[in-house]
C-alpha cells in the first residue's frame, strides 16, 4: 500500500470510529430512570401586570385607566400554557410532585408592588386550575416581589428531598417593588431554582437572564402563545424527564484520542504480532524406542561424604582408621598403616565372602567388585 | 515511548489537561447548543458530541506536543499539527468558551476557573506561536 493511500485508509477508519461513536451516542441519549427523578416542588410565578391584558381605556405609555381580557392578551395563552404544565405533572394524591400558583403585578396606582399565592403548594390539579382561570391582570410588574413570596412559601413548606422550582413567566420590565436580581440572589440561597420565561418583545430579558443565571436554573424565550405552550412543555419536560447524556459523552471522549492516534496503535499492534510470530516454539522431542534395543538407564551412584568414591570394576579396599583407599590386594594401608582386611559383603545374604570371591559362598550370589 | 518533558512544553501539557478537564466536566458548549435548540435526543446528542469532541480534539493535540512527541497520529492531523491553523483553532474555541461564560451567564454566575484558564491559555498561545514564527522565519 502507498503513503498516499495508507493515509486515506487511516483517516477512513478514524471517520468510521467517529461515526459509530456518535450514533450510539445518539442512542445511548436516553430518558433518565423514573425511580432517579427527583420530587420537586415548583411554584408558578406568573406576571399578571397589566400589559398581560388588553388596555381598553388609554394606552400604557401615557396611562391605562381599563384593562380586559380579550382573545388577543397576552394572559390567554399564558393561562393555556400554565393549565399544560399542570396537566403534564399528571398530579393526584400519590403524586411525588407539588405546585403552587403565584402571581404579581403592582397596585393600580402603579406605586405599591402586590405579590400573592393564589394555590399553595399541593397536588390537587383542580385547585391549580381554578385558580389560574381566576387570574386578572392589572398594574404594575413587581418581579422581584413574585420571586420572594414564592421563595418564602417554598420554604416554609419544605420537603427535604424534594427540589425547589420557580417557573416564572414575564413580558415586561420590573418597575415596583424589590430588586429581581437580589430576590433571585435569596432564591439561590435558600437552593430554589428559578425557569424564566420572557414572553413577548416588552419582556426584560437581560433581568430573567441574570434571574436564571444567578439560580443555576435556564432562561428560555417565547415570542408567539404557541411559543409560550412549548416551552413551558420543555420545561415541565426536562423536570419529568432530564435526559441523561454522560454515558454516551464518555465514549466520545475515548473514540477521539483512538481515531487520531490510529498510526501508533496499528504500529503496536503490528509489532505485538511480530513478537509473537518469532517467538521460537520448545519443541519436545521424545526419544525413538526401538524394541530391539534395550533401554539403557544411566543410575549415578549416590554420593556420600563419607564414603570415598570407588570406581566399578576396579576394587578398592577402605582403610577403617582413615578412609584411604587401597589397593584391592593391600593388607595394610599404605597411608595409615593399619590393617585392612578386603571383604566382600553379598548383597543378596549380607554374608562376607572373601576378595578374591566371585559367588557368595553361603547363597551363590554373584558378589563380584562388591566391596565394602 | 513518551518522551521527556522538558520545561518549554510543561504549559502546553497543562493546557492539554485543561481542555481535556473541558471536554469532560464543563457544561458551557452543552448548555449553549441546548439553550438554543429544542430539547430532544438529537439535540442532546448533538450538544454532547460538541462539548465532548471539540476540546478533546485540541487537547489531544497538546499532550502530543508536550509528552508524546513520539506517537504518531494520522497524516492530517499530524500536519495540522504542524501549522499554525491548529493554534488558531484552539484560541478561537477558547474565546467562544469564554465569550459563552461572559455574555450568556452574565456578570453574575461565572465559572471562574475556566474563564481564567481560558484566557490564560489563549494568551499563552499566541505568545507562544508567535515565538515559534519569529524562530522559522526570523
Amino acid at each position: 500500500m502507498n503513503p498516499d493511500s495508507k493515509r486515506k485508509y487511516q483517516l477512513g477508519i478514524g471517520f468510521a470510529i467517529f461515526a459509530f461513536a456518535v450514533s450510539v451516542s445518539y442512542f445511548s441519549v436516553v430518558e433518565a430512570d423514573t425511580e432517579d427523578t427527583p420530587q420537586y416542588d415548583i411554584y408558578l410565578v406568573i406576571d399578571v401586570s397589566g400589559s398581560m391584558g388588553t388596555c381598553t381605556d388609554g394606552n400604557y405609555s401615557t396611562g391605562c385607566y381599563r384593562v380586559e381580557i380579550t382573545s388577543g392578551s397576552p394572559i390567554v395563552p399564558a393561562k393555556r400554557a400554565a393549565v399544560e404544565f399542570v396537566d403534564t405533572f399528571q398530579l393526584n394524591r400519590s403524586s411525588d410532585h407539588r405546585i403552587g400558583l403565584a402571581i404579581f403585578h403592582g397596585s393600580d396606582s402603579g406605586n405599591t408592588p402586590i405579590a400573592k399565592i393564589i394555590v399553595e403548594l399541593g397536588n390537587n390539579s383542580k385547585n391549580l386550575k381554578q385558580g389560574i382561570d381566576s387570574l386578572y391582570p392589572g398594574g404594575g410588574t413587581a418581579m422581584g416581589d413574585g420571586i420572594s413570596i414564592a421563595t418564602q412559601s417554598l420554604w416554609e413548606d419544605t420537603r427535604p428531598d424534594a427540589k425547589k422550582i420557580i417557573v416564572l413567566l414575564s413580558d415586561g420590565v420590573s418597575n415596583v417593588g424589590s430588586d429581581p436580581l437580589i430576590a433571585a440572589g435569596i432564591a439561590k440561597d435558600n437552593d430554589v431554582t428559578i425557569f424564566s420565561v420572557a414572553y413577548g418583545p416588552d419582556a426584560d430579558v437581560q433581568t430573567l437572564k441574570a434571574v436564571a443565571s444567578i439560580t443555576n436554573g435556564k432562561y428560555y424565550n417565547a415570542s408567539t402563545g404557541q411559543d409560550l405552550a412549548d416551552t413551558f412543555g420543555e420545561i415541565a419536560g426536562v423536570l419529568i424527564s432530564p435526559l441523561s447524556h454522560y454515558s454516551s459523552r464518555l465514549l466520545i471522549l475515548i473514540a477521539i484520542p483512538v481515531l487520531l492516534f490510529i498510526p501508533t496503535i496499528e504500529r503496536g499492534l503490528t509489532t505485538m504480532m511480530k513478537r509473537a510470530e518469532d517467538k521460537p516454539v520448545e519443541r519436545i522431542v521424545k526419544p525413538k524406542r526401538t524394541e530391539d534395543k534395550p533401554v539403557e538407564r544411566i543410575v549415578k551412584p549416590k554420593r556420600t561424604e563419607d564414603k570415598p568414591k570407588a570406581k566399578i570394576g576396579k576394587l578398592k579396599i577402605t582403610c577403617p582408621n582413615c578412609n584411604h583407599l587401597n589397593r584391592s590386594t593391600s593388607k595394610v594401608c599404605a597411608k595409615c598403616g593399619s590393617t585392612v582386611k578386603a571383604k566382600i559383603t553379598c548383597p543378596n545374604c549380607n554374608y562376607v565372602n572373601r576378595t578374591t570371591s566371585k559367588f557368595c559362598v553361603k547363597c551363590g550370589s554373584t558378589v563380584k567388585g562388591r566391596v565394602t | 515511548m513518551a518522551s521527556k518533558l522538558t520545561l518549554a512544553e510543561v504549559p502546553l501539557l497543562i493546557g492539554g489537561l485543561f481542555l481535556i478537564y473541558l471536554a469532560v466536566l464543563d457544561e458551557t458548549l452543552f448548555n449553549f447548543v441546548l439553550d438554543n435548540v429544542t430539547q430532544n435526543q438529537f439535540t442532546v446528542s448533538l450538544a454532547t458530541v460538541i462539548a465532548a469532541a471539540f476540546p478533546m480534539f485540541f487537547a489531544v493535540g497538546f499532550i502530543k506536543r508536550s509528552i508524546l512527541r513520539r506517537w504518531q497520529t494520522i497524516y492530517y492531523y499530524e500536519k495540522m499539527l504542524l501549522g499554525e491553523v491548529f493554534w488558531i483553532l484552539t484560541v478561537i474555541l477558547l474565546s467562544i468558551i469564554t465569550f459563552i461564560i461572559v455574555s450568556e451567564q452574565g456578570v453574575h454566575q461565572f465559572n471562574a476557573h475556566i474563564l481564567a484558564g481560558c484566557i490564560l491559555f489563549s494568551v499563552y498561545l499566541v505568545i507562544y506561536s508567535f515565538k515559534t514564527r519569529q524562530k522559522s522565519y526570523p
